[in-house]
């Protein structure tokens, strides 16, 4: 791990264009990782997933991302966790990041928590906090699987959208729509009920206007 | 009692024709790549030796430089081919394609060359982006009389290979030769050393002729060269006899197989 994280740290400070060239960096990992194939694409899987032009300019990275970006690789490409934190880590040593510890253990995230994270696919969101889902983009979207445990949750947009919550409610067989929210309003509504694999649910997100980029941000409030 | 006649003038000369084989030695050519590469040279010697004993008014001369971290000629001076032994090459280090111009245009001058030079040959292979500014390099290169009379051709090795470089290099498409597997990589090689055959019949000077255009309907491509007037002292001189390159047999492309 070590050389790796030697070799990515020369390549950084004495060929630095190539981070702005997919092409460059692919062919300069091949010079510098003959013999190892497997290297060459887990460094530049995290080119390729966007995840090193989301680093460039950090002075630090937090553990909520970093968990999200370990999903990400491991999620798209099929590999291991550690795997895809060995290659993100030692990218962040190259271009002299902070980057919080993170254990495997704790990134797939404790289902018995109350966190709003737990359980939503980092794919689709960003995590700031623990009690954030923060989403955003240009189109309508629907966001499927969506797990939020029980409690109080404000919702607050920006951008001309509407947006609502829907999840099947199998005890009463009927299927509830929590939250409609439109327009740079925010809502506060409660779950009586989790929603998770019994009780799935999904985001809506109609965008009623232009191609600006809207943001949604559901934080847990208790 | 016979008596041998000496013939008046003495022994028809030859003409030195340069041919340089520029090879990307870096990391990602290791394994197989330069495998096939050190294998492909070494087993088309023999062809192109006797290629050269059918083109007795050329002197096949052989040099060949490799590029990586830096680069480096293999032999201190160009070699008639047969006497020229392939040294395997390894593969390791970047892409330092401009020190490979940079060593290239040295070679060049009019002095190492002589003026009774038919155009070189040149062939370069490499399968990925150069690291180092190549481009300064290549546009200097490019200024040399010789480069301009130059036979340039580029053997673009695998899918990561930058064609644009290679097409900057050749100045024709055609000449920039695909090769995405072991199969190709060898048929390239050998077409490439090959392909390219001295004519002696007499062909008058043709001022103002440019190298390197290809005629494809006729298969062929007639490379004149003949007297540019540049008022450049360093001009080099070649007189009569074209070059012949033979397009009509260049390799199919076949991606069957395993693909780089």
């Amino acid at each position: 791990m070590a050389d790796i994280e030697k070799s990515l740290i020369e390549i950084v400070e004495m060929y630095p264009a190539v981070l702005d060239d997919d092409k460059k960096l692919k062919s300069i990992l091949k010079d510098y990782f003959p013999e190892d194939k497997r290297i060459q694409n887990h460094l530049y899987m995290v080119c390729e997933q966007g995840i090193l032009e989301d680093m460039k300019g950090a002075t630090e990275i937090n553990k909520y991302k970093m968990v999200r970006y370990i999903h990400r690789l491991a999620d798209d490409y099929g590999i291991s966790e550690s795997m895809a934190k060995e290659a993100i880590v030692a990218w962040t040593k190259a271009l002299k990041i902070k980057a919080e510890e993170v254990s495997i253990s704790e990134s797939r995230a404790k289902q018995n928590q109350d966190s709003i994270i737990d359980g939503n696919s980092a794919i689709n969101f960003e995590i700031e906090d623990e009690n954030t889902l923060h989403f955003s983009g240009k189109e309508g979207r629907i966001i499927p699987n969506i797990k939020l445990m029980k409690g109080t949750y404000a919702v607050k947009l920006k951008g001309d959208i509407f947006f609502k919550l829907v999840y099947c409610d199998y005890k009463i067989n009927q299927k509830m729509v929590i939250g409609s929210v439109y327009r740079e309003e925010e809502c506060i509504f409660k779950i009586e009920r989790n929603i998770d694999n019994h009780n799935p649910g999904y985001f809506e997100i109609q965008n009623r206007g232009d191609d600006n980029l809207w943001t949604v941000d559901v934080v847990k409030l208790d | 009692m016979s008596e041998v006649i000496a013939r008046p003038g003495g022994e028809l000369a030859s003409r030195p024709l340069h041919f340089f084989w520029v090879v990307d030695c870096s990391g990602s050519m290791f394994g197989e790549k330069i495998g096939v590469v050190n294998n492909a040279i070494t087993s088309v010697l023999p062809e192109m030796i006797d290629e050269a004993d059918d083109n007795p008014n050329a002197q096949l001369l052989i040099r060949t430089l490799k590029f990586s971290t830096g680069a480096s000629w293999i032999t201190d001076s160009p070699v008639k081919v047969e006497d020229y032994v392939w040294e395997d090459l390894e593969a390791a280090g970047v892409t330092d394609l401009g020190k490979a111009f940079d060593l290239l245009a040295g070679q060049l001058d009019v002095k190492q060359m002589g003026e009774r030079a038919l155009p070189p040959v040149i062939v370069l292979l490499s399968d990925g982006q150069p690291t180092d500014d190549y481009k300064k390099s290549l546009a200097k290169f490019q200024k040399l009389p010789w480069a301009k009379k130059a036979v340039k051709i580029a053997i673009s090795i695998g899918q990561d290979a930058d064609d644009d470089v290679l097409l900057e290099f050749t100045g024709n498409r055609e000449l920039v030769l695909q090769a995405n597997n072991a199969k190709m990589l060898a048929k390239m090689i050998k077409w490439a050393s090959t392909a390219v055959s001295a004519v002696s019949s007499g062909v008058s000077n043709n001022a103002e002729d440019e190298i390197g255009d290809n005629d494809s309907s006729s298969g062929e491509s007639v490379i004149e060269d003949g007297n540019k007037d540049t008022g450049n002292a360093a001009v080099p001189s070649v007189g009569n006899g074209p070059l012949i390159l033979d397009m009509d047999n260049i390799p199919e492309p076949d991606d069957a197989g395993d693909v780089w």
